[in-house]
């Protein structure tokens, strides 16, 4: 039995396997300090596969809070977890776009699942998880309900800005002129999506895609870089947030074999 | 002649009267939801403190993020040209305005004639604005007006390394788990926006001689203090509250065209390029 400990910065997310097979896995907002988090959330996952800690032969950690999980006996980076999650999901993936929390990438894979290119926006909150966060927040929608209302818009609200502290400002100037939230809604989630997709045209970007990451959840910036990029995501057979910590756990696996 | 400026900014709006070239009385108020209402609102009040029917005031110019929400207003006018007439009235000598408003940060610089010569705005990125101040002095629980007095203390200032002011806030909230301490902070804080504003005048060419800080964030004296040390530069302080000056701009454009004295014989009159 493996487990495969993703820390982000706003979430923490766990999966155990075994045989090549999911066993449980575990979503979690994540503590102050990486360490908490890991222990929380593996604490979680182990309760869901009823194991206990001493069953675990390997340990892989990715995330930003990588470095700081005494338990792990491995780590990897986010681009080759999210890779190899994306891989071992679907052999047929030739990208992933992975919108996180703080952070967006867009990997590129060849034919054996090997990462061949990939950039990364960590400078910018701009097309990130936060950018929905703080925007959700202005407009007083909880960021799980940003999705489902933006896709009752038929007329998305047009924000132009890329910076998020100014598309609050214009966000909050959709609201005193008395725009509708829906179609405001639909506005950030596009705004979302056009940033990222303008990410991807740094890359060389082959088909089939997939989508990954906390933003993925999220309809309406999905269905927005659907149209935009002129695809259809390949649809995943787990939860799209957990593809790091499965892609680690699939490494830790690896390192028994 | 009695007339009016509007600044309609991203975070506080500003009035101000003026007759002549006199400044009668001013006013700044946070926007909120129904702003429009706000501003007529606080506009009455204005009047009202100083005795003045709304007729008597000849002529209104609007400026600002929003100056279209001002339906009174004859026209409106960019906040670089209202920065640079008020700053010809308010000291003949300065040659460079640095406006730090909630979001954004303009670099005016005012040729020997008064004139407006070259403007610059931090657009798209609100990195060093006011609201990154903001951001910051809410994450570490200090009011706005103690931010200097805060940083000041400091004796080894914490050097931010984000450039998003979204990334620094998180930056900041985990160097304070760390236990950095509020004041090395806080005068990073000041430091990361000094900093902005220098890559900012240095895209604009040479730096002027006499430079002046106006906007919200002038009204936090550490800003200035630094800036002046960074730049070795005289950074002064308006005799007016720093966040009236666009309004009092464009209050004194309402009066018309200067009349400005070129060579000392002939009155040339023009107007100030918009």
């Amino acid at each position: 039995m493996v487990v495969g400990i993703d820390i982000g910065s706003l979430t923490a997310k766990a999966v155990i396997m075994e045989r090549n097979k999911i066993c449980s896995s575990h979503i979690m907002r994540a503590r102050p300090r990486p360490i908490d988090s890991a222990a929380a959330v593996l604490r979680e996952v182990l309760n869901a596969a009823g194991a206990r800690a001493s069953d675990i032969e390997a340990c892989c950690a990715t995330g930003y809070g990588r470095l700081e999980i005494p338990i792990a006996t491995m780590n990897m980076s986010e681009i080759s977890c999210h890779a190899k999650g994306a891989f071992w999901n679907n052999g047929s993936i030739r990208t992933v776009i992975d919108i996180g929390g703080q952070d967006c990438k867009v990997i590129g894979l060849d034919g054996r699942g090997l990462v061949h290119d990939f950039i990364m926006n960590d400078k910018c909150a701009a097309g990130t998880g936060r950018s929905l966060e703080i925007l959700a927040k202005a407009i007083g929608v909880d960021l799980e309900d940003l999705g489902p209302l933006s896709m009752k818009s038929r007329r998305p609200a047009v924000i132009t800005n890329k910076c998020s502290i100014f598309m609050e400002m214009e966000v909050l100037q959709h609201l005193y002129r008395r725009v509708k939230i829906k179609d405001i809604a639909a506005g950030i989630n596009l705004s979302v999506a056009k940033r990222v997709v303008a990410l991807t045209k740094m890359v060389s970007f082959g088909t089939p895609v997939c989508l990954t990451g906390g933003v993925s959840k999220n309809e309406g910036v999905r269905k927005g870089m659907e149209n935009l990029l002129g695809i259809t995501f390949q649809p995943l057979t787990c939860d799209p947030q957990i593809m790091g910590a499965l892609g680690a756990a699939v490494f830790a696996q690896e390192s028994l074999a | 002649m009695i007339t009016a400026g509007f600044d309609i900014g991203t975070r506080a709006f500003k009035i101000c009267l003026v007759e002549d070239t006199r400044l009668m009385a001013g006013v700044c108020r946070l926007a909120d939801r129904n702003l429009e209402q706000s501003i007529r609102h606080a506009y009455k009040q204005l009047l009202e403190d100083q005795g003045i029917h709304k007729r008597h005031v000849k002529k209104v110019i609007a400026t600002g993020y929003g100056a279209d929400l001002v339906d009174i207003a004859a026209y409106e006018l960019s906040e670089p040209a209202c920065l640079a007439r008020a700053a010809y009235q308010l000291d003949r000598e300065l040659d460079t305005l640095i406006d730090i408003g909630a979001l954004f940060i303009r670099i005016v610089k005012i040729d020997e004639n008064g004139y407006l010569e070259d403007s610059d705005v931090n657009e798209p990125c609100a990195a060093g604005s006011g609201k990154f101040l903001e951001l910051a002095a809410e994450a570490l629980a200090v009011p706005f007006e103690d931010i200097s007095a805060i940083a000041a203390r400091s004796l080894t200032p914490y050097t931010i390394t984000s450039t998003c002011a979204v990334f620094a806030e998180s930056e900041i909230i985990s160097q304070i788990n760390a236990g950095v301490s509020c004041e090395d902070i806080l005068a990073g804080v000041l430091d990361a926006l000094v900093f902005k504003v220098q890559a900012l005048l240095g895209k604009t060419g040479a730096i002027g001689s006499k430079l002046a800080l106006t906007g919200g964030v002038a009204n936090v004296p550490g800003v200035r203090v630094k800036l002046a040390a960074v730049l070795g530069k005289d950074v002064i302080a308006l005799p007016l509250d720093p966040q009236l000056v666009p309004a009092y701009g464009a209050a004194l454009l309402a009066q018309g065209p200067l009349r400005r004295r070129f060579s000392g014989e002939t009155d040339v009159s023009r107007a100030t390029p918009a």
